[in-house]
This record gives structure tokens, sequence and C-alpha cells, in this order.
């Protein structure tokens, strides 16, 4: 696309809502899950950039006319309060700025400025506070899947995800596995794992089919024994590369500190 | 040297403290329009009769006050600011009957709430014994939380 000014100025008309993508991505990456953010050029993106422009826009004018009409209210109750001549709406001058294609003395430029700062920060102050956390709370927003489902909303909610992860790291029929609580984790454009973060997890060997000389007992009859786990300690990240499987189970943090109580407050997660 | 002694020095300070505290209340109607507005559907919504109550009688009050002193025309101005001054105080009081009305175990629920993402924004901790600005969300987290049921195992 080429830089001209018309586009610069498209820009500048659609940079509230530009603004609120922004943050809401920086939100979503904030999260110890995370997807690619929205690409700008993703139709939902452009139709979510359009309409809050439009509309933080339209509350714009509404709150210059409130505010001028403020000020004459003022000066028509205490005429010895001078405000000087009333100024147009800063709306109004870039309307005729686009439809006449006059040039404005600076002191009417500096409106329309200050009024898209107002408008910036009013989009920062509503996509920071709590009640649009509260609102976006339940919703899996960034398409985040199983991992919204089974990771970030039990972290919220008081559990531990606890992750059983199995490597492919295979010697033999012996393969080395993971078990800790999930700190972290990064999805592809498609929603699949590429990476997954434990905290203090330990490590353990997995066997597929059973020793030589041990018959397979009823009471596995999967196949599947699992061996003695030693404590690793720190963070392990496993790369999707290595991973063939992934198990989650959502413990809650109240029962775990009960079960291993002189261990340290688990870290904050997601 | 005249200007050394009459006493202009004095008044230029006074007047820069004066003007910090007039920016200082400036500040309120700011803060009213930019942050503190967009809160009030959620929460309202959350606890609507009284909630909206809270709200409306402060705004209404106000609405009163500048039609007795600025005059019944300019209709739009004074929306304006009433618009502009309400939320603030609004918030606060909300905030004091939310916190009156709440039993000391669900304070201490907030708070542990409240620590937990503090901790995480690196913000400072609050105690269960004063209220904090979040404390009304903070409330309705508890709630949540308690409904909450995770995926079984």
């Amino acid at each position: 696309m080429p830089l001209t000014l018309g586009f610069l100025a498209s820009v500048l008309i659609l940079l509230p809502g530009l603004v609120a993508l922004a943050a809401f991505n920086f939100r979503v990456g904030r999260a110890g899950t995370r997807r690619p953010e929205q690409q700008l050029t993703a139709i939902s993106a452009i139709v979510a950039a359009v309409i809050i422009s439009v509309i933080a826009h339209y509350l714009g004018w509404l709150v210059s006319v409130g505010a001028i009409d403020a000020a004459v209210a003022i000066h028509d109750a205490f005429p010895t309060i001078q405000w000087g001549e009333a100024a147009t709406n800063p709306l109004l001058t870039v309307y005729n700025v686009i439809t006449g294609g006059k040039p404005v003395p600076a002191r009417e430029a500096v409106a329309p400025a200050a009024l898209l700062a107002l408008e910036i920060f009013a989009i920062l102050g509503f996509l920071a506070g709590d009640s649009f956390d509260l609102f976006l709370e339940r919703l899996d927003w960034s398409g985040q899947g199983w991992v919204f489902q089974h990771i970030t909303r039990p972290a919220e909610n008081g559990y531990a995800p606890i992750g059983h992860v199995f490597t492919s790291t295979m010697s033999g029929s012996y393969g080395v596995a993971y078990k800790g609580v999930v700190i972290d984790t990064r999805q592809g454009a498609n929603g699949e794992v590429l990476s997954i973060a434990l905290a203090r997890p330990e490590r353990f060997l997995y066997e597929i089919g059973h020793s030589e000389g041990q018959p397979a007992g009823d009471d596995q009859p999967s196949g599947v024994t699992t061996h003695a786990k030693d404590y690793v300690g720190g963070v392990v990240q496993l790369d999707s590369r290595i991973i063939t499987n992934i198990v989650v189970h959502s413990i809650a943090q109240s029962l775990l500190e009960e079960i291993v109580p002189d261990e340290e407050q688990e870290e904050p997660i997601s | 040297m005249n200007w050394a002694f009459s006493g202009m020095a004095l008044f230029q300070t006074v007047g820069l403290v004066l003007s910090g505290l007039v920016v200082l209340v400036a500040f309120w109607p700011l803060r009213g329009i930019v942050k503190d507005i967009w809160q009030l559907p959620c929460v309202i919504s959350l606890q609507p009769r009284s909630r909206s109550s809270a709200v409306l009688l402060p705004g209404l009050f106000l609405f009163f006050v500048l039609t007795l002193v600025l005059g019944p025309d300019h209709f739009y101005g004074r929306a304006f600011l009433v618009a502009v001054l309400t939320p603030t105080p609004a918030l606060l009081l909300i905030r004091h009957l939310a916190w009156r009305s709440a039993d000391p175990e669900e304070r201490t629920a907030a708070a542990e709430i409240r620590n937990e993402l503090a901790g995480r924004l690196h913000e400072p901790p609050v105690t269960p014994l004063k209220s904090w600005p979040q404390f009304v969300f903070d409330l309705e987290r508890v709630r949540r939380r308690s409904e909450y049921q995770p995926p079984p195992i």
C-alpha cells in the first residue's frame, strides 16, 4: 500500500478503533496462554475498527456539543466569566476540512487533536477497566479452544491445571514424561499447541507394554506403566516437536495446599 | 530591583500552588468522562435496582442544582456537566454501600482475589480492613468463582 497523505488521514480517522484492537491484543497477550493476535487485514478486525471508530467519534461529537454548550451556559449565568468566542465543534472542523478541502488555522486544528486524544484515553480506560475484564472473562475471544476450558479458566478460578506431558523421547519401549502445573502455552494460528511450560515438574518414565517376565495384570489393562517420579524443579519448557500428548487435570488450589502444606505458595498462573 | 521587594515573588509562588490545585480539581470531570462513566453499565447490571438509584439520585440532584444556578436554557450543557461530574462520586457511593453490606468472609475472599491479581500486575496488595477501588468487581469475582465448575477429571 503506497504511503500517501490520504492513507495517513484515514488512519487518523480510524485511530480509536485501531487503538482498541491494539489494546485488546495486549490484554489477551498478558495471559499465560497465547495465540497470535488478530491480523489487521482480517475482516473482523477491520469491521471492529470501523465500528469502534464511528461510535467513538459520535460520542466525541456529543461530548463536544455538551462541553461548548456548558461553557456558554456558565457564561450566560455569570457574564463576568469570559471564555472568548464559542469554538466550532472539533468534528465539524474535521468534516469541513474533508468536504471543503480548505486549510484550517492552527488554533482550530488543536481541538480535533485534543478530542482524538480524549477518545483514545477513554477507549484505553474502558479496555483496561475491571468491567471489561468481567465481561470478557467467560468468553473465549482469542479462540484458544480446549486450552481455554482446561487451563485458562481453571487457573483464573482457583484451580491448578496439572499437566502430564508425554514426550516422544523414547528408548525401546520407555519414554520420558513430565508432570507439573501448566504456567504457559503458546498456540499457532490454527490453535495447535506450539509449546507448553510446566512449573517445578516431576520427571518419570512411562513404559508401553510390559516388562519381560511380568505378566499383564488386570489392573493395567491399557498396557501403559508409569515408573517412579523424580523432582526436577524450575520450569521445563516442552516444544511441540517432542510432545506426544498432553493430559491436563484441574485440582483445587486449596486441596493442593492441604496435600503439600510445607510447599511454598504456587506461582501466579496465567 | 523594584520587583524584588514588591511581594510579586510570593504572589507568583502562591499562584503556582493554587493553579496546581485547580488542575487537580479539573481532573475530576476528566476522570469521569475518560474512565468512570464506562464502568457504570457493568456495575449497575450486577445489582440493577439498588445501584441504578445510587447513580440516579446524585445525578438528578446535581441536575436540579445546576438548573437552579445556570437557568433553564442550555439543556445539553447541563446534561454534559451531570454526565461528567456524577460518575466518580456515584462509584464511590456504590463501593461504600457494597462494602457496608458485605460479610467479613466476603471481604476476605475479595481481598484474596485482588491480591492474586495485584501480584500478577505488580500492584500494591490490599487488606480486608479497608475497601479498595475495585472492590465491587472483586465481589462479583468471588461470586463467579464460587459458582465455577472445573471440567471433570
